[in-house]
C-alpha cells in the first residue's frame, strides 16, 4: 500500500467529481434558461468594439466583415482597430478593407511599434467613445447578434463584463475536433456554470465585452500580464463586479492546428495562470469574494496542483515499472514466453473502479455539454473521444509550466 | 448567487455517495477473492488429504497398488498449488494497493503450511513410487527486506512456464514465521535472501535463468531444458 498515492487518487477524484456533480446538478437547475434566460436591453446603448491585430493577415478581413454585418445600429457602435507594429502587411489589408466600407463606423489606430495585446486595448479604450467596449481578437467572427445578446446584462449595475460562447472555427484534424469539445465543455458551459456561481476567472479574449467606467475605475488591462483576459477578471472580482455570461451568442475562433502550436499556447495560459495566482494570491480563501474566493479558487488550483502531483506520480511508477521488466528481461536472457491471460473480475482493483467512474463522469458532462449546445454527439464522436483522453497531454502542459514558472524562465506571448 | 446555495451540498452528498458505492464494490469484491481463495485452500487440502490418505495406503497394500493414483494426484496438486500461490500474490497486491487486509496473511500461512505437506508427501511418493521429480525449493522475504526476492521470483516463474510439470517449485514466504518452513531453513542452510534449493543444493542470492537452469541440467539432466 502507498499511501501518498492513495491520497492523491482520490483527493483528485473527490475533488472532480464533486465538481463535475455541481455543475451537472446547476445545469438541471437552470435547464430551462441556460441558453436563452438572458435578459433584454431596454435601450441600445454605444459600444466600441477594440480589435488589436498583430502580424493578422491571414484572419483579419473576416474578423472586420463580421464586425460590419452585426445587427445593431450603426451610429451606436464603432470598431477600433489598433494595428500593434505588425510586419506583415496587416496594416495595409485593414486600411483597404476601411475604404470600401463607407457606412460602417471603423476607426483604424496604425502603430508601428509592438507593445502587445494589452497595450493595444488600453489605447483602444483611451480612443473610444461608448459606454460598453467590446474586445475581440482578430482571428475571430463574431455572431450578428453578440451585441444584442450581451448589453443587456449591464442594467445591473454591478455588471462589468459579459462573455459570450466560445466556437471552433471550422475543426478539420483531430487535434481541432479535440480542442473543439473542450471549448464546449470548458470555455463554454463551464464559464455559464461559474457566472452562475460568480466566479468567472477570465474574460476570454476571442470575444468580452466590458463596461468602460469599470475599466477606468480598475486602471484597464495589465500590460505587463501574458495573460490579460484573466488578470483583468482577477481585478474585477476585487472590484466587486460580476463577470456574466450568454450562451445564447457567440464569437469562432481559430484554434491550434498542431500539437507543437497547441502547447505554445497552454504554456502562455497555464503559465499566465499560475503567474496571475502569485500577483493576486490574496483572492485565494478571500471571504470577500464570495464563491470565487472561498470555493471556486482554492478547488480549482487544488484540483490542478494534486492532478499534476499524481499524473507526475504515476509517471514515475511507469517508468520505475518499465525499468523493472526490463531487469526480469534481463535476467530471463531477454526470452518472452506467451502471454498468459486470465479473464478474472477479481482482478479489479478500486484504482480501476475510481478511473472507470472518473471516465464515465468526464463522459457525461461532455456529453451534458454537447446537449445544451445542440451538438449532436454523433458528429462529435472523435472529438469526444479524444477530449476524455486528452487529460495526459494537458499534464504535460501543466507540468512544462509550472516548471516554467517556479524557475523564472521567460514566457513569451506568442 | 443566482443558484440555491443546498446545491453545494447536495453535491457533495452525490459525490460522497459515489465514493461510498465504489469503496462498497471493492469491499464486496474483497470479499470474493477472500472466498475465492478458501475454496480453492479447500480444494487443495482435499487432494492433499486424498494423497495422504493414499501413502497410508502405500504402506498397507504396497506402492504397486497405489502408485498409479499418487502420480495422476501429483501432477494434479502441482497444478493446482502453484496457481492458488499466484492467486493469493495477485489478490493480496490488488487489495494491499488500497488497504491492508491481514487475512491475506492468514492465507499465506496455511499456503505454505500445504507446500510443505505436498512436499514431505513429494519425498515420500518418490521414494516409494520409483519417481524422480526434480524439485526447487525457493525463501524469500518481503520486496523491503529483500530487494532481489521479486526479481528472483520472476525467474522461477519464467522457469515453471517453460518447463512445468517437469519441476515442482515450492516458494515459502520466511516473513511468516511458520515453524515447519523454519526447520526447512534451517536444515538447508539458507543464511541469506533470495535463497533455493535445487535438489538439495543450496545457492542464496539472486540467480538468474542461466544459473537455475545450469544448477537443474546439473542434477536432472534428463530435463527439456537441458538440450540431450
Amino acid at each position: 500500500m502507498d499511501p501518498f498515492y492513495s491520497f492523491l487518487t482520490v483527493s483528485v477524484w473527490l475533488l472532480s467529481t464533486y465538481f463535475i456533480v455541481l455543475i451537472l446538478l446547476i445545469v438541471l437547475e437552470k435547464r430551462k434558461s441556460i441558453v436563452e434566460g438572458d435578459p433584454e436591453p431596454k435601450n441600445l446603448p454605444l459600444v466600441s468594439l477594440i480589435v488589436p491585430a498583430f502580424n493578422e493577415k491571414r484572419g483579419v478581413l473576416p474578423a472586420l466583415r463580421s464586425l460590419g454585418e452585426i445587427d445593431y445600429p450603426r451610429d451606436k457602435y464603432e470598431v477600433i482597430i489598433v494595428n500593434d507594429g505588425s510586419s506583415d502587411g496587416t496594416a495595409e489589408i485593414i486600411s483597404d478593407f476601411i475604404s470600401t466600407q463607407p457606412g460602417v463606423p471603423f476607426k483604424f489606430i496604425d502603430r508601428k511599434e509592438n507593445k502587445g495585446k494589452a497595450f493595444s486595448l488600453n489605447e483602444g479604450i483611451a480612443a473610444s467613445k461608448g459606454d460598453y467596449v467590446g474586445t475581440m481578437d482578430a482571428d475571430s467572427l463574431v455572431k450578428p447578434d453578440i451585441l444584442r445578446k450581451t448589453v443587456g446584462f449591464f442594467e445591473d449595475p454591478k455588471t462589468g463584463a459579459v462573455t459570450v460562447r466560445v466556437h471552433v472555427h471550422k475543426p478539420k484534424n483531430l487535434l481541432e475536433r479535440i480542442v473543439d469539445v473542450e471549448y464546449v465543455v470548458g470555455l463554454s458551459l463551464s464559464l455559464k456554470i461559474l457566472s452562475y456561481l460568480n466566479s468567472m476567472h477570465v474574460t476570454p479574449g476571442p470575444f468580452s465585452i466590458y463596461r468602460k467606467s469599470m475599466l477606468e475605475e480598475i486602471g484597464g488591462f495589465d500590460v505587463n500580464n501574458i495573460v490579460e483576459d484573466m488578470e483583468i477578471a482577477f481585478r474585477m472580482h476585487k472590484a466587486g463586479y460580476k463577470i456574466k455570461n450568454t450562451l445564447a451568442t457567440g464569437v469562432y475562433t481559430i484554434v491550434p492546428s498542431t500539437l507543437g502550436e497547441l502547447y505554445k499556447q497552454r504554456k502562455r495560459w497555464y503559465s499566465g495562470s499560475l503567474i496571475t495566482l502569485m500577483q493576486h494570491k490574496d483572492v485565494m480563501f478571500n471571504r470577500g469574494l464570495g464563491a470565487f474566493g472561498i470555493f471556486f479558487m482554492p478547488i480549482n488550483y487544488a484540483t490542478i496542483t494534486l492532478g499534476l502531483a499524481l499524473g507526475l506520480y504515476s509517471f514515475g511508477m511507469l517508468l520505475n515499472n518499465i525499468w523493472r521488466n526490463l531487469n526480469y528481461l534481463w535476467l530471463t536472457n531477454f526470452e518472452m514466453l506467451p502471454p498468459t491471460f486470465e479473464l478474472d473480475i477479481l482482478n479489479l482493483s478500486i484504482f480501476h473502479f475510481i478511473m472507470l467512474s472518473s471516465i464515465l463522469s468526464i463522459s457525461i458532462m461532455t456529453k451534458v455539454s454537447l446537449s445544451v449546445m445542440q451538438r449532436r454527439l454523433r458528429e462529435n464522436v472523435v472529438g469526444f473521444l479524444g477530449f476524455l483522453f486528452f487529460f495526459v497531454i494537458y499534464q504535460v502542459f501543466w507540468a512544462s509550466s509550472f516548471y516554467s514558472v517556479f524557475l523564472g524562465r521567460e514566457i513569451k506571448w506568442r | 448567487m443566482e443558484i440555491s446555495r443546498w446545491i453545494f451540498l447536495k453535491a457533495l452528498v452525490i459525490t460522497v455517495l459515489a465514493l461510498t458505492i465504489i469503496y462498497s464494490i471493492n469491499v464486496y469484491i474483497n470479499v470474493k477473492r477472500e472466498q475465492t481463495l478458501e475454496s480453492q485452500m479447500m480444494d487443495t487440502v482435499d487432494t492433499l488429504e486424498e494423497m495422504e490418505a493414499l501413502t497410508q495406503l502405500m504402506k498397507m497394500f504396497g506402492a504397486n497398488a497405489t502408485c498409479v493414483t499418487l502420480k495422476s494426484q501429483l501432477n494434479l496438486i502441482d497444478e493446482k498449488i502453484w496457481k492458488l500461490g499466484n492467486k493469493i500474490e495477485d489478490y493480496r497486491r490488488l487489495t494491499s494497493e488500497f488497504l491492508d487486509d491481514p487475512s491475506y496473511i492468514t492465507q499465506k500461512k496455511k499456503f505454505n503450511r500445504q507446500e510443505v505437506m505436498y512436499l514431505s508427501l513429494l519425498r515420500q511418493i518418490g521414494e516409494n513410487c520409483n519417481m524422480d521429480q526434480t524439485v526447487i525449493l525457493y525463501f524469500y522475504k518481503n520486496g523491503i527486506d529483500c530487494k532481489q526476492c521479486d526479481e528472483q521470483s520472476f525467474v522461477l516463474t519464467h522457469i515453471n512456464e517453460r518447463i512445468d510439470p517437469e519441476v515442482a517449485i515450492f516458494s515459502f514466504d520466511t516473513d511468516l514465521d511458520i515453524p515447519s518452513v523454519d526447520v526447512l531453513q534451517q536444515y538447508y542452510g539458507v543464511d541469506d535472501y533470495p535463497c533455493i534449493v535445487v535438489e538439495e543444493k543450496t545457492y542464496c542470492g539472486l540467480q538468474g535463468r542461466t544459473e537455475v537452469e545450469k544448477y537443474l541440467c546439473e542434477e536432472s539432466p534428463h530435463l527439456s531444458i537441458c538440450g540431450g
